[in-house]
């Protein structure tokens, strides 16, 4: 015990910021990792320690697991193998009767072994005596966690006092926390133009909560009957709160730092966008954590005085401490569940050795709920994996030199897989995958003086453009101005008692038409008239073609190039969806990117940049126009941008390539409905894109599981379901290993926070999603909650990943990345890659390479080695004609 | 009966019928609620236009029709799949027919029998998504509230009833002890404030928030409003006696005064539009007790709709907040502006009180929109003219071709006295308007005042006696 081993307050609290997830407002909702703070962690382990943290599962539970075996057709001998390779094969017998601990871990995951089925139990008599020896003899140690004098104690590392003090009253601490604390925090944090301003003292958020309790009465009663004042349990300096609160607490030294955590685990939405808001600088977090404290001090001090006991935590904990928590399940049960499943006679179990039992019950803790479920999603990677492969290293080789029709570079999305592969049914077309904001990283300056990036959250725009909505009509223009008045009116308590008598009865006319047709809203970049805006300069000829140069050494774009190659961004049509920006390109920052996908084609058509690409080595003939277009997700339609620019003579490749991306979507959207449930010629995805009662207008990037990178005609012809980000590379282009290095630095580490954002919300979608779409409610602007007064919400809703409450439609599966390229150079460059050695080795992705001149997959191991992964698969992708002709 | 009635009590008996077998194809059973709503309201307005008698009824209930059936139509889609959307599916349709009964109903007892059996289905509903663990805050206690508003119209309804009050409301009138009716007056107006939620009785509508978006339109569509037509139809026992159509216009301009200030707190999007309800019922209470039916009913069919519609679109365009700060200059005298025009015109012309703080209001639109169109062209400088003036057209003329439940004069004294109300509410709004753009900072106590009445929560009258939970012990438990 050294002095100065004791943390300061400041870098306890910088080292939760470090824990806690990043948040991003509504209108550009980045899918990130809600658990990147524990990326450092090997992921089981790291799940293990974030549902400590946050009090929260991280696991998708049994139940889940079981209903996607049945969906996905997962066979019980793929579940088995996945738990044999983590399980030894060793026997495990009660009273005679042996079973594998395999089959013993399948049945518990399946649900043959239930230890929540309590039929049959209140008759037998004999498991009194197995139980009352259990209890008494040595080996109730492994009877559970929960059991005994120790875990009725507090322990600031496992939960918030407030928790336990609930699991023990008839108190609802826990709720009353939050409606003590957010009302304060959502005023303080979103307070504008339309609100009331807190009092001059109440500058920060701790403050503004000290404020609003210092005169209340009820609080002071209670203060005052536990011989203290509200200005005791509530000092002025944030320093001294904490202190106070934790030393009441009983939290020594070490004890702060858990307890501090758990608060803010507790509150994660309020606590990271606190952190996220305010950058290197925890201020506001702390304030953030004093404001709980103080809140939880005056809580149990309530019931301490109700209970008449001094007001801290070990003399509550003294007073209530004959009372027993509510118990997980008990060994009776346990044991009980294990004997059926043996189908052991009932009196036998009487005769079974202490040691058996004893061995049989702490396999239920060695093996819990946790460790089940990953094995499950591992069965689910290792059904997918295998013939994902298998099919990418027996396709056959490229022949094709012929120049094509038209080359399209889509986003490297899930949602352009499929219509890429319904585009290349045409054998004449070629795409591409590409991040979606075409190495473009610019913002866009809205008219308001606010700006929204296009790129991703990783990186930092590089300038600005200002759109127009390009050439307003009178009509609109009054039309604006009419709801401008309007809209200023109805919020103003003169004026809008005003606006409503006068106006709202224009409500009813809106409220039919919004019934019988309503209309989505897309929002759109038009006229891009200006650049360097915001003070930002834009890139001059030679920065444009270095990002032009960026396309074809990516891409590995083919020559000779077609005569026209279309950039096609990406974005969605819906309505009256918070959610609007998740549909959105998130390689450009949950916008759309038609434009980013604009100014490259912009740029690629200039002959100046042309030029210095020729010295390159990239010569483009003059016959080859680059085009920019919009894949709408939600509808499947691509249209084409800025049609003025394609000369005439290209007007009817143009015409024949908008035909095949008529047809390419239309097949697509046929079979994207099939999968929301509405049958026929796939109209309704364009009534889903304007119904302002649809919470699931499209799929988003659900059942995403795999990045590949590689040359294109290896997946050609692959039909990959739209669950695989496809980007194009080519690593014979690629001496040293650069070009591989930013693939694996950017779009690996972005398909990684969507595949882990995916993952989490589908496992616990009330803790890290943001709950059902119908109880939501936009805060700020900002974020949505649930309800009236609940947490900021962090993550997808529920509506995103589920076909409906409880039967879910994503996969929860950590993201595969299979890279075409020989093993030995991808070993290289990750030698270098310290970030994508980091998530392999914690087990956070997978990594395969499948060898272009072996053909033979092999799998990365965590720690470095490499796996000959074995291409033996039941049902493998079949290879479609387009594919092998190729 | 009229033909009205009937039309529309047979739509309420077929919601009945759909909602007992709405829990198998939720979806399925409330996009037919919401058709044969559509067809109700049609035949409402074929019924009822033009009729001397029903004029009032047929629009609200072609009011109540649509927006319920806007309500259910959303509701189809966007329960789909939700973890209640059989059991929510039946208690809305169930509420929707409700609310027609209650608009429709003939007797008092039938009236009665309606209204206290909204209250439970929305008990119910709101129960069903109860905040659970971390989600949320409890809002049992505060739902409790409209069981206390039931209790008094019941009570209001026998007192009468016993009293030897016709049970027909055409019947009303048979006069009887005026202490009587007094009691039962005030017993009814105290059970309207708390279905109008006006303010302090609001906490039941901010408790409802953690219920589905579906709801808070349906609560528009015939149920906060309900107090209302219980205004309309109990008027001639309220008009008999003005000082208590005076309290509750008082009560009404307290609302519109505290449901300003809370709208001025919140800054989620569905609080926001609760304290508006507040602030926009408390308003119609208010032209309600000062005798203006028809400004009252206009009021009522038009919040009723928007705030339904709003609810409905709570979901889109987040990111657009149009209260970022964009530096609002407040102007002293802008706080003389309302009361003053009031004390003007009141001196120059002979309109009623509620006119008056109407054509103050729609002052208030005028500058308000001026401020803003100053910096822009001429055509939102003529659309910051012509809105507000459109406006008024529709508010003055409209409640001229409804035809309100009565047309009342009122004592001389209740007039006065009303617009002393009307004048106090005025500066109130004026002075919290100046605070706000300003930018003043509240003194600690009304903070803290002013915030517990944005976010209302029952505060707890005693420190309780903590009892320990006592869990049995483990063996025992697994054998019982």
């Amino acid at each position: 015990m050294t002095d100065h081993a004791v943390p300061t307050l400041e870098s306890i609290v910088a080292r939760i910021a470090g824990r806690l997830p990043r948040f991003f407002p509504l209108d550009a909702f980045v899918a990130s990792n809600p658990l990147r703070g524990f990326e450092d962690r090997a992921f089981d382990d790291a799940l293990r320690e974030a549902a400590d943290w946050f009090g929260a599962r991280t696991h998708p539970d049994l139940e889940m697991c079981r209903r996607l075996v049945a969906s996905e057709e997962l066979g019980a001998a793929a579940l088995r193998d996945a738990i044999a390779a983590r399980a030894p094969e060793r026997s495990l017998g009660l009273a005679g009767r042996h079973r594998t601990l395999p089959d013993f871990l399948l049945a518990r995951t399946l649900g043959k072994l239930d230890v929540d089925d309590a039929s049959g139990l209140e008759a037998e008599g004999y498991l009194h005596s197995a139980a009352e020896r259990l209890a008494q003899g040595p080996a109730a140690a492994g009877a559970g966690p929960s059991e005994g004098d120790a875990a009725d104690r507090w322990q600031p590392r496992r939960e918030r006092f407030v928790d336990w003090l609930d699991r023990h009253t008839r108190r609802d601490d826990a709720l009353r926390l939050d409606a003590l604390t957010i009302p304060v925090l959502q005023h303080a944090a979103f307070a504008g133009d339309r609100s009331l301003a807190a009092p001059a003292g109440a500058r920060g958020l701790y403050a503004a909560f000290r404020h609003r309790l210092l005169d209340d009465e009820h609080f002071a009663r209670v203060a005052a009957r536990s011989g203290s004042t509200l200005g005791v349990l509530m000092p002025e300096a944030v320093e001294t709160v904490v202190a106070g609160a934790l030393g009441s607490l009983g939290c020594g030294a070490d004890g702060a730092e858990p307890c501090l955590a758990r608060h803010a685990g507790a509150l994660v939405g309020w606590s990271s966008f606190l952190a996220s808001r305010d950058g290197d600088g925890h201020a506001a977090l702390l304030e953030l954590l004093a404001m709980r404290l103080a809140a939880e001090r005056l809580l149990y001090t309530e019931a301490a005085v109700g209970l008449g006991v001094q007001a801290n935590a070990s003399a509550l904990v003294h007073a209530l401490a004959g009372c027993e928590p509510v118990r997980g399940t008990s060994a009776v049960r346990r044991l009980a569940a294990t004997a059926r499943w043996l189908e052991l006679p009932r009196w036998a179990l009487g005769a079974a050795d202490d040691r058996e039992i004893a061995a049989t019950l702490a396999l239920f803790d060695a093996y819990d709920e946790a460790w089940l479920a990953l094995r499950a999603v591992e069965a689910f990677e290792n059904a997918f994996r295998k013939p994902l492969l298998d099919a990418l290293s027996r396709h056959p080789g490229e022949t094709t030199t012929t120049r094509a029709r038209a080359q399209c570079v889509f986003c490297i999305d899930v949602r352009s897989e499929p219509l890429r592969a319904e585009l290349e049914q045409d054998e004449s077309l070629e795409t591409y995958g590409f991040a979606g904001f075409f190495g473009v990283a610019v913002a866009i300056a809205r008219e308001d003086g606010s700006s929204a990036p296009h790129c991703p959250a990783i990186v930092e725009p590089g300038w600005a453009v200002r759109s127009h909505t390009g050439g307003e009509g009178t009509r609109s223009q009054a039309r604006r101005q009419v709801s401008g008045v309007a809209g200023r009116s109805k919020f103003d308590p003169l004026a809008g008692s005003a606006f409503v008598e006068g106006l709202g009865l224009f409500a009813f006319p809106a409220m039919l038409r919004d019934v019988f047709s309503a209309r989505g809203t897309r929002r759109r970049a038009d006229g891009l008239v200006e650049e360097g805006a915001l003070g930002l300069e834009a890139p001059d000829t030679a920065a444009q073609a270095a990002i032009a140069r960026g396309l074809f050494e990516l891409t590995g774009l083919r020559f000779p190039l077609a005569r026209l190659v279309v950039l096609c961004g990406h974005g969605s049509t819906t309505a009256n969806n918070p959610f609007a920006s998740a549909l959105a390109c998130g390689a450009c920052g949950g916008q759309d990117g038609a434009a980013n996908a604009r100014l490259l084609a912009r740029y690629l058509n200039r002959a100046e940049v042309r030029a210095l690409l020729a010295q390159d080595g990239y010569e483009i003939p003059e016959d080859v126009v680059f085009v920019a277009a919009l894949h709408d997700t939600t509808r499947d339609t691509v249209e084409i941008l800025d049609r003025a620019h394609v000369p005439d003579s290209h007007a009817g490749d143009l015409a024949s390539l908008e035909r095949a991306l008529a047809a390419a979507g239309t097949a697509n959207r046929r079979r994207r409905m099939g999968s929301l449930g509405t049958h026929g010629d796939g109209r309704s995805a364009f009534r889903r894109s304007r119904d302002f009662s649809e919470v699931r207008p499209e799929w988003g990037l659900a059942r995403n599981a795999a990045l590949v990178v590689g040359r294109r005609w290896k997946t050609r012809g692959l039909d990959f379901g739209g669950r695989c980000f496809l980007h194009s590379y080519d690593y014979r282009a690629d001496g040293d290993g650069k070009l591989l290095d930013q693939i694996l630095s950017a779009p690996m580490i972005v398909a990684q926070w969507i595949n882990a954002q995916y993952f989490f919300a589908t496992a616990n979608n009330e803790a890290f999603g943001s709950g059902s779409k119908v109880t939501q409610n936009v805060v700020g602007g900002a974020a949505v909650m649930q309800g009236e007064c609940g947490d900021l919400c962090l993550g997808l809703p529920e509506q995103s990943v589920m076909r409906a409450h409880g039967e879910p439609y994503h996969v929860p599966m950590r993201l595969l990345v299979a890279i075409d390229a020989p093993k030995e150079f991808v070993a290289e460059v990750l030698a270098r890659n310290a970030a994508a050695r980091r998530l392999l080795d914690n087990a956070w992705i997978s990594l395969a390479v499948v060898d272009p001149d072996a053909r033979i997959p092999f799998l990365y191991q965590p720690g470095g080695g490499w796996q000959m992964d074995h291409a033996v698969t039941a049902n493998p992708i079949p290879i479609s004609s387009s594919g092998a002709v190729a | 009966m009229s033909s009205l009635s009937i039309v529309v009590n047979l739509t309420a008996v077929a919601l009945l019928v759909l909602a007992l077998r709405a829990h198998r194809t939720p979806s399925k059973a409330l996009a037919s609620g919401a058709k044969l709503l559509a067809a109700s309201a049609v035949a409402a307005v074929l019924l009822g236009a033009g009729t001397e008698i029903a004029g009032w009824l047929c629009w609200v209930s072609a009011l109540v029709s649509v927006v319920a059936g806007a309500a259910l139509r959303f509701a189809s889609r966007h329960m789909h799949g939700d973890r209640h959307a059989g059991p929510f599916a039946r208690a809305l349709i169930a509420l929707a027919a409700a609310n027609l009964v209650i608009v429709v109903a003939g007797t008092t007892m039938l009236f009665a029998l309606a209204w206290v059996a909204s209250s439970l289905l929305v008990l119910h509903l709101c129960g069903l998504y109860a905040p659970r663990g971390r989600t949320s805050r409890p809002g049992g206690d505060r739902l409790r509230t409209l069981l206390v508003g039931d209790v008094c119209l019941v009570a209001a309804v026998v007192v009468l009833l016993g009293a030897g009050h016709g049970a027909d409301f055409d019947r009303l009138a048979a006069g009887s002890a005026p202490t009587v009716e007094v009691f039962a007056a005030g017993l009814l107006v105290l059970s309207v404030l708390i279905r109008c939620a006006a303010a302090p009785w609001h906490g039941w509508l901010f408790a409802t928030l953690n219920a589905p978006t579906a709801l808070s339109a349906l609560l528009h569509a015939g149920f906060v409003n309900a107090g209302a037509i219980a205004c309309f139809k109990f008027a001639p026992l309220l008009l008999a006696h003005p000082w208590i159509l005076l309290l509750t216009a008082a009560a009404g301009a307290l609302a519109v005064g505290l449901g300003a200030v809370a709208a001025m707190l919140r800054v989620d999007v569905k609080g926001q539009l609760a304290a508006s309800t507040v602030n926009q019922l408390g308003f119609m209470l208010m032209q309600l007790g000062m005798g203006a039916f028809g400004h009252a009913l206009l009021h009522l069919l038009a919040h009723a709709a928007y705030k339904a519609l709003a609810f409905l679109h709570s979901g889109g365009a987040p990111g657009r907040r149009e209260d970022r700060p964009h530096g609002r200059s407040a102007n002293a005298w802008s706080m003389l502006v309302a009361p003053g025009s009031f004390l003007v015109l009141n001196a120059l012309t002979d309109l009623s009180t509620a006119d008056l703080i109407l054509v103050c209001c729609f002052i208030a639109m005028l500058l308000e929109g001026g401020a803003q169109a100053a910096a822009s062209g001429w055509v939102a400088r003529l659309a910051a003219t012509a809105v507000p003036l459109a406006g008024a057209a529709v508010a003055f003329a409209l409640p001229l071709g409804l035809t309100a439940p009565v047309a009342t004069d009122l004592p001389m004294w209740v007039e006065r006295l009303a617009g002393h109300v009307g004048l106090l509410l005025l500066a109130f709004l004026s002075v919290a308007n100046f605070a706000r753009d300003a930018r003043l900072q509240l003194p600690s106590r009304v903070y803290a005042r002013a915030m517990s009445l944005a976010f209302p929560e029952p505060a707890p009258r005693r420190v309780r006696r903590v009892r320990p939970l006592r869990a049995k012990p483990s063996l025992a438990r697994d054998f019982t």
